[in-house]
């Protein structure tokens, strides 16, 4: 037992003066932070993903409106493809007069085809059903009231039934519903990070207790509070790098995952799900930024206790 | 370099372990300290590696009050201090050569020199073939030689030993005290708590005898010898 020179009571490379290595509540300490990492990733992908949406709907709806003329008129009876032909003619004639309208078609009946197949599944003809004229508008920059009026007015005049579609309605719930899944997911990162925060400061404060009478002689060589806390800085560090790569990773995969769902399924709403090149980087800022807080964290918690002995 | 004046030290509300102790040390001393068991020998060292700050009076190291000084120069203080604890206080994960080192990575030192001065220390107290081995795998004299390494490795000003040869035989202790006394030719102070007789009459430096909470100092000479007699009696 005693024998020092063998291989047995040899120690290890040291790594700190103090004996970390052996502390109960290591791995818990990783999971926590694992777990916290992953779920900050996943709330993180979540923001990007809506934020992405939001600014394609928007800017790409931006100066573009749709004026519909339905296959039914004012007085519900089924009219034939050529008044509604003539009707569309008509619209485009009138909103040419406008120097702001820059482009103005109607959209294609296979265009139409495409966007409805996906709903109605593949048909031979879709000839057979009622399907509006739809006259895709672009304007420069954003219309005002009187415009936009004086649009609308046009429309109704030329035919009862039909209207101008600015997207504004619709658009603004969509925002209003990202918006709140965007502050969900923002509530639950700032929950996330005061968790780990907790988590970390509990950790050092119990390691601190553990380790008192050690730190008691650290403190009678002559050992300043600043080398003290790099010993658990770095032992906190050495766990939260873990941890985050551990959780990066299993987001990491979390995300491919749905993304690869999303596209066996189709969503008609997220097209692309899948995250850009900048999305990424942004989310490989959440490990950094938790690594960070951990240090951080665990260096502010010893020397505020450090602080008080004597 | 230690000035007490009129310091008392109790723990908690208990009874006063030490009082009115009045005393200077020359910066380059060589002091002994002893009396029996109990007699507060442990606690006046405590004041003087700062373990402990006095209940009452004044304590002054390196001419600084040890009370008022600001917190940072106390850490200060202390990398001058090299203490050898009666109860060794080895970090237990850590190897000899780890132990040793500690007061130099503390103080910063450049690895290789470390690994030099470490080395160099070791081979002296007879330990070079431990080097790697862990405190709780050696005798309780081979841990007392690694805590005298450690409190002299770093080279300190004062070197203060609560009876750093009481688990030694007398030849190895012998080696210790021989290793104190070549320190003590290059300038650092020294107090040596011991019970040791045989190298108190060896080594005939002024001896700081506690007893009942008071304190006083039986300088050289040839007294020496019968103040060594008269102890033997005591204990
Ligand atoms: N930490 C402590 N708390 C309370 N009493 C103590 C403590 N340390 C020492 N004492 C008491 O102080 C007295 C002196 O002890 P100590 O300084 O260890 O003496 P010595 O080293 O000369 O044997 C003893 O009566 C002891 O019981
Ligand atoms: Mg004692």
């Amino acid at each position: 037992m005693a024998k020092a020179k063998g291989s047995l009571g040899k120690a290890k490379t040291r790594q700190y003066d103090l004996p970390f290595q052996k502390d109960i509540g290591t791995r818990y300490m990783t999971t926590v932070i694992t777990l916290m990492v992953f779920l900050g990733f996943l709330c993180a992908a979540l923001g990007l993903t809506l934020h992405a949406i939001n600014t394609r709907w928007t800017t790409g709806l931006e100066g573009k409106m749709t004026v519909e003329i339905p296959a039914q008129g004012i007085d519900q009876s089924l009219r034939e493809r050529d008044a509604l032909d003539a009707i569309a003619q008509s619209v485009i004639a009138e909103f040419q007069n406008h120097r702001f309208v820059r482009k103005i078609e109607v959209i294609s009946q296979e265009a139409m085809t495409d966007m409805i197949s996906p709903w109605l599944g593949e048909r031979q003809n879709y000839a057979d059903l009622p399907l509006p004229v739809l006259i895709s508008v672009e304007v420069e920059g954003t219309l005002g009231e009187k415009d936009l009026l004086t649009l609308q007015n046009a429309v109704v005049s030329i035919d009862a039934a039909s209207r101008l579609d600015t997207h504004k309605d619709w658009l603004a719930e969509l925002l209003r519903f990202t918006g709140a899944i965007k502050l969900v997911a923002l509530v639950m990162g700032i929950v996330i990070t005061l968790t780990t925060l907790m988590a970390v400061a509990g950790v050092v404060r119990a390691r601190l207790a553990a380790h008192m009478a050690d730190v008691e002689l650290l403190h009678l060589m002559g050992a300043t509070d600043t080398y003290i806390a790099r010993q658990f800085q770095g032992h906190i560090l050495g766990l939260s790098l873990r941890g985050c790569l551990i959780g990066a990773g299993m987001g990491v995969l979390m995300i491919k995952g749905i993304g690869w769902v999303a596209g066996q399924l189709g969503f008609i709403l997220m097209p692309d799900f899948a995250i850009t090149m900048s999305s990424w980087v942004m989310l490989c800022l959440v490990p950094i930024a938790i690594i960070g807080l951990c240090f951080v964290t665990a260096r502010a918690t010893i020397l505020n206790a450090l602080k008080d002995m004597p | 370099m230690i000035t007490f004046e009129y310091v008392g030290l109790r723990y908690g509300i208990g009874p006063e372990v030490l009082s009115d102790i009045n005393f200077t040390l020359e910066p380059g001393s060589f002091h002994f300290l002893t009396g029996p068991s109990g007699a507060g020998k442990t606690s006046l060292m405590r004041l003087m590696y700062l373990a402990h700050l006095p209940t009452r009076g004044i304590v002054r190291m390196f001419g600084e009050n040890v009370v008022t000084v600001p917190r940072s120069k106390r850490m200060e203080m202390r990398q001058k201090i090299g203490t050898v604890f009666q109860d060794f206080r080895l970090l237990p994960h850590l190897s000899a050569f780890d132990n040793v080192a500690l007061p130099l990575r503390i103080a910063g030192r450049k690895d290789h020199e470390i690994r030099n001065n470490v080395n160099e220390l070791m081979e002296w107290v007879g330990l070079a073939d431990y080097m790697h081995a862990l405190p709780n795998t050696l005798s309780g004299g081979q841990q007392q030689r690694v805590a005298v390494a450690r409190a002299v490795v770093a080279k300190p000003r004062l070197i203060l030993a609560d009876e750093p040869t009481g688990n030694l035989d007398d030849k190895i202790g012998a080696r210790i005290f021989k290793l104190f006394e070549q320190l003590n030719k290059t300038g650092t102070s020294i107090v040596v708590a011991t019970h040791n007789l045989n190298m108190m009459r060896e080594f005939r430096h002024p001896c700081m005898i506690l007893d009942g909470g008071a304190m006083r100092i039986e300088h050289l000479g040839q007294r020496t010898s019968d103040l060594v007699d008269k102890l033997r009696e005591a204990f």
